[in-house]
């Protein structure tokens, strides 16, 4: 479970990037995270990986206090996270076999784990047969689904992806939102950062909409209403 | 875990091509401080190998009349034995001054002495005189020389401070050098690491995402920085080497005779542990210096 409780970041001393949020997250929930340019949606996502700390406030996942954590527990705490980069961070010099790889070894995966595995996850990106492919040969959206099956490698509890479908046309972004949907029934929480209302709209989840830093609106869409 | 010592080499290898020369550059100016510290180390201990065969410092040295007989001899050593702030009294006797000096230049020199007649001996006896107090060495000497059969004295204290001194003068420049060159090889190390961590920002902020270990995302950085210490150790080793056999070869002529030289193979042990040790050090204390900013922030 991810708790923020009245969490402010402050970038500088002027104005708060997000101010007194307070939000709930259970296990195994889909959740939008909307809100204009600038309101504080990757911020609130940094907050979560711990790549940068809360000014005020407290943040807890699954009963720990992310400012508690140093050198040798956060690099644990980030393996339960699967993040999805915006601009992917794919290496264009390794194959798309080799970009899992190394997502895997980082954090100690042998040779046949990793062996194993990928195949298994290029098979829920629906990647099957672009193992030897460089990212150069790629759609932007194969490529963002590289990354998300990068992200999934290491079996994480939380998949974080940060406007997964900036980069991608309409078509592809809801397959990736229903790709994401579907890892989401494998048990896994999902928090996905978007601007594109239209999208999330249709999606029947729970929403939660940030607007200069504070959290305005935090609802269920029905997926009736369409 | 599947953590293989290869893995995080070839890593290191990758950082060294993609170095544009500046962990050339790191062993080189490692090196040289090495070389320098080298240099000092094998100059003191020749200085103090030099001492030692002038003899322990407290000990005056008393030359005999060539005159004097045996008899005469034992006279004034009996009578230098009842001088004050005398502790012992060695009489070191012609034939032995020939042997000793033959045994300290060596085998190798062995036939300089063979124009000598059978029973001819270009050496004069002496007495050795041990004393107490360096307070009175003074007037020992004076005492010394005022004996009938004593040509001539020679104090070593005199010789060994001016030893010392300049011991003292030399060791100060040294080591100077030696901490300036020390910073500058640590500022090189760290900035050749810094650009390889540079280098592979990406591939280190996805590691970090994903929950590498802040060592494993270190090692080959700390691997890079041993591998330019014990590089310039070896190298500097090999170099140091050759200098002192060049150099040992041109003093030992020069200064045949009056200045004796440490064979090279009683330094190498020391010179190259001591090589290693500094190189490999430094070597890991820069890349600690550039790694631990990057994986704690
Ligand atoms: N590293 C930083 N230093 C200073 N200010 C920052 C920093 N990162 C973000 N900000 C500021 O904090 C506010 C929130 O930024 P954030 O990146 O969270 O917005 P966002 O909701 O993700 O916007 P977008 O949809 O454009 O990505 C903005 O005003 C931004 O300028
Ligand atoms: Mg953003």
């Amino acid at each position: 479970m991810i708790e923020f409780k009245n969490v402010t970041k402050m970038y500088d001393r002027h104005t708060p990037a997000l101010e007194n949020v307070s939000l709930k997250i259970e296990d195994g929930e889909f959740v939008f995270i909307v809100g204009e340019s600038g309101a504080g949606k990757t911020t609130l996502t940094k907050l979560l990986l711990r790549q940068t700390r809360a000014s005020k406030g407290d943040i807890v996942v699954d009963g720990k206090r992310l400012k508690r954590l140093g050198l040798f527990t956060l690099p644990r705490y980030r393996r339960k996270i699967g993040f999805v980069f915006q601009d992917f961070r794919l290496f264009d010099q390794m194959t798309v076999y080799e970009n899992i790889a190394f997502a895997m070894r980082a954090v100690g995966a042998g040779r046949k784990r990793i062996r194993r595995s990928i195949p298994l996850l290029l098979k829920i990106v629906d990647l099957e047969t672009k193992a030897e492919r460089f990212p150069s040969e790629l759609s932007g959206g194969e490529q963002q689904r590289v990354a998300l099956a990068r992200a999934l490698a290491n079996n994480p509890k939380y998949i974080i992806a940060d406007e997964p479908t900036g980069n991608i046309d309409e078509k592809h972004a809801r397959e990736l939102i229903a790709l994401l949907s579907k890892i989401s029934e494998m048990g896994k929480t999902v928090i996905v950062v978007t601007h594109e209302k239209a999208l999330v709209e249709d999606f029947g989840k729970r929403v939660i909409t940030i607007s200069r830093g504070h959290l305005v609106a935090d609802r269920h869409i029905s997926q009736e209403k369409e | 875990m599947g953590y293989s010592p290869l893995y995080f080499l070839e890593q290191t290898f990758k950082n060294i091509v993609r170095g544009k020369g500046m962990d050339l550059v790191s062993v080189l100016v490692l090196m040289s401080c090495l070389l320098v510290s080298g240099s000092f180390y094998a100059v003191n201990e020749n200085i103090n190998y030099n001492l030692e065969s002038l003899g322990a410092l407290n000990k005056i040295l008393a030359y005999i009349d060539e005159e004097m007989t045996d008899e005469q001899i034992r006279q004034i050593k009996e009578e230098v034995e009842g001088l004050e702030n005398v502790k012992s009294v060695d009489l070191i006797s012609k034939e032995q001054a020939l042997e000793d000096e033959k045994n300290r230049l060596g085998e190798e020199y062995a036939d300089i002495f063979d124009w000598l007649e059978e029973g001819e001996n270009p050496y004069r006896a002496s007495l050795e005189v041990e004393y107490l107090s360096t307070d009175g060495v003074e007037e020992l000497e004076k005492a010394l020389g005022e004996i009938d059969g004593v040509e001539s004295v020679q104090s070593r204290a005199n010789t060994a401070q001016k030893v010392s001194e300049l011991k003292k003068a030399v060791s100060k420049v040294f080591l100077a050098m030696m901490a300036l060159l020390f910073l500058v090889s640590l500022f090189i190390i760290v900035t050749t690491v810094k650009l390889a961590l540079h280098q592979r920002s990406k591939e280190i902020s996805v590691m970090r995402y994903v929950g590498a270990s802040a060592l494993f995302i270190s090692i080959p950085f700390l691997l890079e920085g041993l591998l330019i210490g014990g590089l310039a150790a070896v190298i500097a080793f090999a170099v140091q080497h050759w200098i002192y056999g060049a150099v040992a070869a041109q003093v030992g002529k020069e200064f045949f005779g009056i200045i004796s030289i440490l064979p090279a193979d009683e330094l190498s042990n020391a010179l190259l542990i001591g090589f290693l040790v500094i190189g490999l050090a430094t070597g890991l204390v820069g890349s600690i210096f550039a790694v631990i900013k990057r994986i704690t922030d």
